[in-house]
């Protein structure tokens, strides 16, 4: 298998797995919402959508994407605000009760991913990791204090 | 003015400013004058460099070695020896007991209700012999003994709004 | 990474941003960097002068005008170390300036969102902003909370584009993290010398560590930014106290801290000018001393944190280790590289000059103060005491600032082809530094007797020491404003052409 080919498969592995994770808790059903494993749970969403984006821009990778295109920097900033948004507590009871919204922000995390990657790696090569590391930081660190109290 | 560990600290800070503004200003006034090449003034500063470089090193550790044994921090089971004593913080105000025990150790266990506050121990002297932050939430068991009988001053060490440099208490300790 | 970015990465021809556009955008940052400073300077003095008992001001307005002060003077500091590394940066590798000059709006809207929530709504809970502060007893309107979480958002937003923009220069410039790193020549010494290779200028390394510790710091910002509006707009939505105060400390402490490594990479630019032929070339240990650098400026926040006791044991440890060993880049090589660059050198001693030696000066002083502060049994003593206080304002004031202005009179002595008189610089130094050590002073002498910082009126012996050093603040005010006529004297001088050597 090519270097592309390979990449692709990891793209699609990963996207696959993310959004299999999203149609399992949706046919889970309403269940209470730990808190704190659930961010952990988004971040793992987030990660999915990133890394399908990270190995899709690596295998499509041309030169010309080295020069900074500063129009692909705003989404990859908005990418990991609009992660956060996602991942307010204050929206959990809703969600909890609502299942399909639930499943629906679910994919909104896996496209928060994938933006913030993609966008990332568009601006300029390398900075999709980083937009990406910044988004996975804060998804993670989000498990340990908002909307969780000791 | 008596010299407390706290201005000994300082006279400390001040020998150490002055060693090191002496030296680069000393340095600063050869700097001017005939030049000399940068590869001669190299190989000696590098000589020195290492010397300096191992210096610090070991100052480094043997500070941090002999100040292990003042870290504030205590496990549960040295805790659990002492007597306790609630301490709680508001806006702008410490709910403290207003008699404490002299030359006996004890655990104040500090909290807050509304924001986060500091609690700042001065002794009779006006010195400062124990701090620690009163968080909501949290309480962080400060150990203490008090070596000293009269009256104590409390003063609020974290910035907590409009009336934080009033909130302060009294205490007794004998 | 494949061959082709590789290659790629090192085109034969550098292609650089035209000196003019780099200027240009340097200006806009450093411009309204150093208005912001300088009006933080004198509201500062206000400050000063109020607990010297000089004039009153209302509790609540000291503590609004001390949150601007805080707040606009990380910004105002940070836009000048932004600007300065965007300039020297631009000389390595391409930048677009139309990301920068997102990045500067976009924190220049932050400063006045923060400035109309304190100046209108008289938002008060300091830069520090701990929760629950902002929404507990407060003696500010609820929309002045939320004014200022956005101002902060947006100044986090440009902050973090600048990062991200500076890390992708770095990266592509330099062939990746191990390029940047200079990880060939500490690793293989003899064969990175074979290959041929220069590794990164020394301002470079300072441009990565800004920007990878930036957005660290930027991702704490944002997480703490996203989780206090959404407190604010949702009040029972509870978030942990100590949770918030390592995030705010993470932010803070790091971006407060890197505002002085920022303006560092003037002096290693602009001090070997001032000497007879000597330069300031990237070694391995140069190298070493900024990878230590990266990691101890990303964990030495710890120590805001030493009086938390619930805080885990082990990092109040780490916090200590880190503390200390963060102090050994600076010691070991850059202000010892300085001063043996310095030293018999034929040196130069120009307003530009003395500014970047003397900031080395300031660096070091508060340095030591923070040395002391950190170690946790004397912290014990000095944690939210003015000692805090006067060991930051050693190395903003006369650290951090000083490089600040060193570079731009370096600037101004370049294109004008003239430097200040004898007796000028005299004048200046005195009441710069004269006058800043004075005030200083004040603050570590309170300080060593156990007076608590962020009180509108300090208890004994604060007021009296509060009034002494107050006098050393109107000096060095003084001094700021002579530094500025002789800026502005410079400036105005048209544009000298040097004559080319044959």
């Amino acid at each position: 298998m090519t270097r592309r080919g390979a990449l692709q498969l990891v793209a699609a592995v990963s996207g696959v797995l993310a959004v299999a994770l999203v149609v399992r808790s949706l046919a889970e059903g309403a269940e209470a919402i730990d808190v704190r494993s659930h961010h952990l749970t988004h971040a793992v969403l987030i990660l999915g959508g990133a890394a399908a984006a990270l190995a899709l821009t690596a295998a499509n990778r041309r030169p010309d994407s080295l020069p900074e295109k500063p129009q692909w920097l705003l989404p990859a900033i908005l990418g990991p605000l609009g992660g956060m948004v996602l991942m307010v507590p204050t929206f959990y009871p809703y969600m909890n009760a609502h299942p399909t919204v639930h499943a629906l922000s679910h994919l909104g995390h896996i496209s928060a991913g994938f933006v913030t990657a993609w966008c990332g790696e568009r601006y300029r090569v390398r900075i999709g990791w980083t937009t990406t590391l910044f988004l996975e930081a804060m998804a993670v660190g989000a498990a340990f204090g908002f909307g969780v109290t000791r | 003015m008596r010299l407390t560990p706290e201005l000994t600290i300082f006279s400390v800070f001040l020998i150490l400013a002055a060693v090191a503004i002496g030296t680069l200003v000393a340095i600063a006034s050869a700097a001017h004058g005939p030049a000399v090449e940068q590869a001669a003034v190299q190989k000696s500063g590098y000589r020195l460099r290492r010397v300096w470089f191992r210096g610090l090193a070991i100052s480094a550790v043997v500070a941090f070695l002999l100040s292990l044994p003042a870290f504030p921090y205590r496990t549960r089971s040295q805790l659990a020896s002492s007597l306790h004593h609630p301490v709680t913080a508001l806006q702008f105000a410490f709910v403290i007991p207003p008699v404490l025990p002299v030359d006996t150790p004890i655990v104040l266990d500090v909290t807050a209700t509304d924001v986060n506050h500091g609690v700042g121990i001065y002794d009779p002297d006006g010195r400062i012999v124990a701090q620690v932050q009163a968080m909501p939430g949290y309480t962080n068991p400060l150990q203490l003994v008090f070596k000293k009988p009269g009256q104590y001053l409390v003063l609020c060490m974290e910035y907590c709004g409009i009336a934080h440099h009033l909130m302060r208490a009294t205490f007794e300790v004998r | 990474m494949s061959d082709t970015i590789e290659t790629l990465a090192r085109p034969a021809h550098r292609e650089v941003t035209s000196d003019r556009t780099a200027k240009r955008v340097m200006w806009l940052y450093i411009g309204p960097g150093l208005i912001l400073v300088g009006a933080m300077v004198i509201a500062g003095l206000g400050l000063r002068m109020a607990q010297g008992g000089m004039h009153t001001f209302q509790p609540g307005l000291f503590y609004s005008l001390m949150t601007l002060h805080g707040s606009a003077m990380m910004v105002g500091m940070a836009l000048c170390g932004m600007g300065l590394l965007w300039y020297l940066f631009a000389q390595e590798g391409p930048l677009n300036p139309t990301t920068a000059v997102v990045a500067c709006a976009l924190i220049l809207i932050g400063a006045v969102l923060v400035a109309i929530s304190v100046l209108v709504g008289g938002f008060g809970a300091a830069w520090t902003f701990l929760y629950p502060l902002p929404f507990v007893g407060t003696y500010w309107p609820s929309w002045a909370t939320g004014v200022f979480l956005a101002g902060i958002a947006c100044v986090v937003l440009g902050w973090t584009i600048w990062c991200l923009q500076m890390l992708g220069g770095v990266l592509t410039r330099y062939g990746g993290l191990r390029g940047a790193f200079a990880w060939d020549l500490v690793w293989s010494p003899s064969k990175f010398a074979k290959s041929g290779q220069t590794p990164p200028p020394p301002q470079a390394f300072a441009v990565l560590v800004s920007a990878v510790d930036g957005l660290l710091a930027g991702s704490a910002g944002m997480l703490v930014g996203v989780a206090l509006f959404v407190r604010w707009l949702d009040p029972t939505l509870p978030l942990d106290p100590l949770w918030v105060k390592n995030l705010t400390y993470i932010f803070g402490h790091t971006l407060a801290n890197l505002t002085i490594y920022m303006p560092l990479a003037a002096v290693y630019v602009a001090l070997p000018r001032y000497t007879h032929h000597r330069h300031w070339h990237t070694s391995a240990v140069l190298a070493v001393a900024w990878w230590a650098t990266l990691v101890f400026v990303a964990i030495a926040y710890f120590h805001h944190l030493y009086m938390d006791f619930a805080q885990p044991r082990a990092v109040q440890y780490i916090g200590e280790a880190a503390s200390y060993l963060a102090a050994f880049p600076p010691a070991v090589v850059t202000v010892f590289g300085g001063a043996l660059l310095v030293y018999r050198s034929g040196f130069r001693w120009t307003l530009g000059s003395m500014f970047l030696y003397v900031g080395m000066i300031g660096w070091v002083v508060g340095g030591i103060g923070a040395l002391l502060d950190v170690t946790v049994a004397f912290n014990i003593y000095f944690h939210n005491t003015l000692w805090v206080v006067a060991h930051f304002h050693t190395y903003l004031l006369e650290g951090a600032l000083l490089f600040v202005l060193g570079w731009v009179f370096h600037c101004l002595e370049e294109r004008s082809g003239i430097v200040s008189s004898r007796a000028v610089r005299t004048l200046i130094g005195l009441g710069v530094f004269g006058g800043g050590a004075w005030l200083l002073l004040g603050w570590y002498l309170a300080g060593a007797q156990g007076v608590p910082r962020r009180y509108a009126l300090q208890p004994a012996p604060g007021t009296d020491i509060s009034w002494w050093a107050s006098l050393g603040g109107i000096i060095l005010v003084v001094g700021l404003i002579m530094c500025g006529i002789e800026a502005i004297r410079l400036a105005r001088r048209p544009a000298h052409r040097e004559v080319p050597a044959a």
